[in-house]
């Protein structure tokens, strides 16, 4: 009788250190997987930040770049100076706003408004007396200008033919090279 | 380095004057006059001579039919020092190319697709080039369309390494171009730089002393 009581309280006794046990497990198990999910906001906090800077890093190696671009097409902008004489009709020479006008509308009939725009042409010279000038162009669209100064046969509503004598890369070089 | 204009052509002698003194200020040392009559392609080429320019004669003959050019050509060539031809269909165009006595093949900008590669090869058996005439492109509202046909005749001579002559047809010194504005619009076609300074210098002037002693 003793031996049965003594070996159900012995049963009952593992059974309640498993079961203590079991739940100490259970419990531990639960704080790990809190935990765990701690850590994975954490890290998705972590990735969200670091997409963040590696965004803003890429802005600003793209800046860098686009600032070297610009940089580039800035000293790439060369300009020209295009020395010329005027043979004209009759004894009053074309005035200097003729004279441009005459360029520009030719350029824009054979290059187009564009050409105008990227060339930047302008008349930076004239000497009514000598009927000579200088204008100024970029490197670019120097054959653009040229080809129009080629097509004007009328300026100022008077015949009169743009004959191109040098293209100079300096204003003082261009003017030597006009006729006197 | 003589810049040459082989294609002038004044309407009187006052003109060939006046041409002649601004082409000699343009930097133009070679020009062939051209005239339907001989005497009178003679006697415009003096004022030329006078302001020390080279001048030879020329006449443009033009044709459909490959047999009545062949006549024209027979008879022009002992009388001109350079024949040139302008055809109206492409058995001219071709047979004229072939012809040694053929200095230019003048191709008006509506028959820039004959300048192909049979052609440019007739052109380089025949030692003939290719006139690239600038006066249509002074004339009419649009440009557009002898501007798109001159493009593709100079590219095309160009890539097939064909002779291009770059001339004005100049009537009145109004008509003159200047060898940068021509040079700069080849150039802006898209032909080579050293290309377009030959077809204002080298170009005419290896054919004006080829040709010149075949005639």
């Amino acid at each position: 009788m003793d031996a049965q009581y003594l070996l159900s309280l012995l049963v009952l006794l593992i059974a309640t250190a498993v079961g203590l046990y079991a739940y100490l497990v259970t419990k531990r198990m639960k704080l790990f997987e809190k935990r765990i999910a701690l850590l994975e906001g954490v890290v998705e906090r972590l990735v969200k930040h670091d997409k963040v800077v590696a965004r803003a890093a890429l802005h600003a190696l793209r800046s860098i770049r686009a600032e070297d671009f610009l940089s580039k097409l800035r000293a790439k902008r060369r300009r020209r100076y295009i020395a010329f004489y005027i043979v004209y009709e009759g004894n009053e020479p074309p005035s200097p706003q003729e004279v441009e006008k005459a360029i520009i509308r030719a350029i824009e009939r054979l290059g187009g408004q564009l050409s105008v725009a990227l060339g930047g042409v302008q008349l930076v010279y004239y000497d009514p007396e000598r009927a000579a000038g200088v204008i100024r162009c970029t490197h670019d669209t120097k054959y653009v200008v040229l080809a129009a100064m080629g097509i004007i046969r009328k300026v100022g509503g008077k015949r009169a033919i743009i004959i191109p004598v040098r293209t100079s890369g300096t204003i003082k070089r261009a003017k030597k090279a006009l006729p006197s | 380095m003589r810049i040459c204009d082989l294609h002038i052509a004044p309407r009187s002698l006052r003109d060939a004057y006046e041409v002649a003194d601004l082409a000699h200020r343009m930097g133009y040392r070679c020009v062939a006059v051209d005239n339907p009559d001989p005497q009178e392609a003679k006697e415009y080429a003096k004022p030329f001579i006078e302001a020390g320019i080279e001048a030879y004669t020329r006449v443009t003959i033009e044709s459909d039919n490959w047999g009545k050019a062949l006549k024209m050509i027979r008879r022009a060539s002992p009388r001109y020092d350079l024949v040139v031809v302008k055809p109206k269909s492409a058995e001219v165009a071709r047979h004229a190319a072939r012809d040694p006595r053929v200095a230019l093949i003048q191709l008006p900008p509506g028959m820039a697709r004959y300048m192909d590669k049979s052609q440019a090869r007739l052109l380089r058996e025949g030692g003939a080039g290719v006139e690239i005439v600038l006066l249509p492109l002074l004339y009419g509202d649009d440009p557009r369309r002898s501007l798109r046909g001159v493009m593709i005749i100079s590219r095309r001579a160009a890539a097939y390494e064909s002779m291009i002559i770059v001339t004005s047809g100049a009537r009145s010194r109004w008509e003159l171009w200047s060898p940068a504005a021509a040079r700069a619009l080849l150039v802006s076609f898209g032909v080579p730089e050293n290309i377009a300074l030959l077809a204002l210098s080298g170009y005419p002037l290896s054919i004006v002393s080829s040709k010149r002693l075949q005639g």
